[in-house]
């Protein structure tokens, strides 16, 4: 079972389902506390080296900012964060080795409104657990015709080695940027374009120097010294490993996907910061959706992908105008092809 | 016919003739050829292979005040212009062949001090002829470089010949191997205004031949964005070999930025990579299963941090060529 498609009712629904997915693909549960509404539910996982906590909630309805208006709105909420191991007396964000012990930030992904769907995607080993989530069109709800992802996995690692775990997880931000896809505050998974600095997903690199677990961000870095991150991934292309560009790529008539890779610091040569390629994202591409609709599925000669958007196939020259007061989110031709085994 | 050959030439107009011949052996048909001599006539080669052609000026210029290893004096400089075309016509000069890039740019793709007797120059093509690639060392450890051919394409489009050629500056950034004032072959970094560049031929758009350059602001002009020097990792060629025996070899991947700001590749240069070779000396074979791959520096291996004006410096930037038998 290396996919799963399906419904889940709310945030708290959809833990229980990638339990389910992930527990059915060789990942132990270490502990799971069953929440609802603004009661966190809390899910602990682990694969191999691979140690996973995640929490939902739904905070109640307070005024906030969504879709570039200001309303009185739930929350619905997920934080993802990576860890080295276990211990069950340990709140969901201090486990052993965990990111947020080192960054103090973790992956957050927001406005998961239910019901919704998702589809998730591992391979035979369960190496890694991706999960798209989408939120009906129909009658108007909130979240309607938006993607997101949650990503846990372990990336290849180039040149061998340990390292290569990752939690990432869609930040989109909901203020007047919403509609611009190429801005850098929000933070798509693997993104090679982000210098929010809060909301990164990371990945951990043990055997360089600095920081064990690394902020997937920009190139060049705002906000981050290069102990501190690990370069490349999707919409910047990080370190300029094939397209250097913001923008979604694609050639004359055909849509060429793309590896998403991470680099790590190798050290400073002159004036220049050098960054060695590490990392490789098992079984997902970055692609341009130009010419393909959102869903689609296409073959590379072995292998079915199925391609979703990074946040919602839009643009990337429409223009809601300059009155409108519900803004949409663009994330023009900016794609994510997932493999199915 | 000989995929590779090496070998030394005695002038730049021998030089030009074996290049003739080398291509001609490997499917390139020959339009016209002149034989030159001395500084007075270029030796001019027009071939073609299917719809790519290519015209070719040999030329040993004659004395005049120029930069040579940081030095301002008066030499004869032996130097290559290459034009990329889409005809021929044998009553029209090197530089107004139908279809030149010279319609469309006025910078044209040279590769200059091909001086002579050179150590070593080495011809790469593959079977079928769809390139010519030339690597020489002019003086010990020193090297040009210059290439013609067909893009393996990404995507349907007219187009994917290139022409190419190294021109590196004497002047006194010649020992600074960031300095964008150099043009590498399909650099990511050669300045927009040096007034050396590759070309390719890319019929979508605006026009007919782009430049091989440097991104630049804005960038919605298009042309094309070279893929060596400040390309993969922010520069991949000053990577530590941390890999067990051999270094990465880069595919060189020419971007085209079209009309509407987007950014996107065109396909890769066949059997040239990019490659760091600060672990691997010149002239090195790197072995990827039954191929062979000859490692090259960009201009001359040094030391990256020295940049004093002293020698030629290109870092540890390197082009790797394969070796067909």
């Amino acid at each position: 079972m290396a996919t799963s498609e399906g419904t889940y009712t709310d945030i708290h629904d959809l833990v229980v389902e990638i339990n389910t997915f992930a527990t059915a693909n060789g990942w132990t549960q270490d502990k799971y506390v069953a929440g609802s509404g603004a009661t966190a539910s809390e899910l602990y996982l682990h694969n191999g080296t691979q140690y996973i906590s995640l929490a939902v909630s739904i905070l109640a309805a307070a005024t906030r900012t969504y879709r570039n208006v200001s309303q009185s709105i739930v929350l619905p909420r997920l934080t993802l964060y990576g860890n080295t191991g276990f211990n069950t007396g340990n709140s969901v964000s201090a486990q052993p080795g965990s990111c947020y012990l080192q960054q103090s930030e973790a992956p957050v992904c927001h406005w998961i409104f239910g019901p919704g769907n998702y589809k998730f995607f591992t391979n035979a080993t369960g190496d890694y657990i991706h999960c798209v989530v989408w939120m009906p069109l129909a009658g108007g709800q909130n979240g309607g015709g938006d993607y997101q992802h949650i990503v846990f996995g372990i990336a290849d690692r180039i040149g061998g080695g340990a390292g290569g775990e990752y939690v990432d997880a869609t930040w989109w931000e909901n203020d007047a940027d919403y509609i611009n896809w190429e801005d850098t505050q929000h933070s798509t998974i693997w993104d090679g374009g982000s210098t929010n600095g809060n909301f990164e997903g990371h990945i951990r690199h043990p055997d360089g120097s600095g920081y064990e677990w690394k902020f997937m961000t920009a190139d060049p870095p705002v906000f981050q010294d290069v102990l501190r991150s690990a370069r490349g991934g999707t919409r910047h292309s990080g370190f300029y490993f094939i397209p250097d560009s913001l923008a979604p790529r694609e050639t004359f008539r055909t849509t060429f996907a793309i590896p998403i890779m991470f680099g790590v610091t190798d050290g400073i040569y002159g004036s220049r910061e050098v960054f060695r390629p590490a990392y490789v994202i098992k079984d997902a591409m970055s692609i341009s959706l130009n010419i393909i609709e959102v869903g689609d599925t296409f073959n590379d000669g072995s292998n079915d992908w199925q391609v979703f958007p990074v946040q919602r196939k839009r643009g990337p020259y429409y223009n809601d105008g300059a009155n409108a007061l519900i803004r949409y989110a663009i994330s023009a031709h900016v794609g994510i092809a997932y493999k199915i085994i | 016919m000989a995929t590779f050959e090496q070998g030394v030439y005695t002038s730049v107009h021998d030089l030009g003739n074996r290049v003739r011949a080398f291509a001609i052996a490997n499917g390139w048909v020959q339009d016209k050829y002149v034989a030159g001599t001395g500084t007075t006539t270029p030796t001019e080669v027009y071939l073609h292979n299917s719809t790519n052609y290519v015209s070719l000026n040999f030329a040993l210029e004659p004395a005049a005040f120029k930069w040579y290893r940081n030095d301002f004096s008066s030499r004869e400089e032996p130097i290559l212009t290459l034009y990329g075309n889409t005809g021929f016509n044998t009553g029209s000069t090197v530089d107004s062949q139908p279809g030149s890039y010279t319609n469309d740019t006025t910078k044209l793709t040279t590769s200059h001090w091909l001086l002579s007797p050179c150590i070593q120059y080495y011809f790469f093509t593959n079977a079928t002829g769809d390139y010519i690639h030339v690597a020489i060392e002019t003086v010990q450890n020193e090297f040009e470089f210059f290439a013609f051919g067909a893009l393996i394409k990404q995507g349907a489009y007219t187009g994917g010949f290139y022409v190419e050629g190294k021109h590196w500056a004497h002047s006194s950034s010649w020992s600074d191997w960031d300095s964008s004032g150099h043009h590498s072959l399909f650099d990511a970094y050669s300045y927009s205004g040096n007034n050396r560049l590759g070309h390719i031929l890319v019929n979508e758009g605006l026009q007919s031949w782009y430049e091989v350059r440097e991104r630049d602001t804005p960038y919605n002009d298009g042309f094309i964005i070279g893929d060596t020097r400040f390309r993969a990792l922010s520069a991949p060629y000053l990577l530590e070999i941390t890999y067990a025996d051999r270094p990465p070899l880069w595919p060189i991947i020419p971007m085209y930025n079209d009309p509407n700001g987007y950014t996107i590749p065109l396909g890769h240069v066949p059997d040239m990579r990019s490659v760091s070779i600060k672990n691997v000396d010149p002239g090195a074979i790197i072995s990827l299963g039954t191929d062979e791959w000859l490692i090259f520096p960009q201009a001359k291996k040094n030391d990256p941090s020295i940049d004093d004006g002293s020698d030629m410096n290109s870092g540890w930037a390197g082009l790797a060529f394969k070796k067909i038998l």
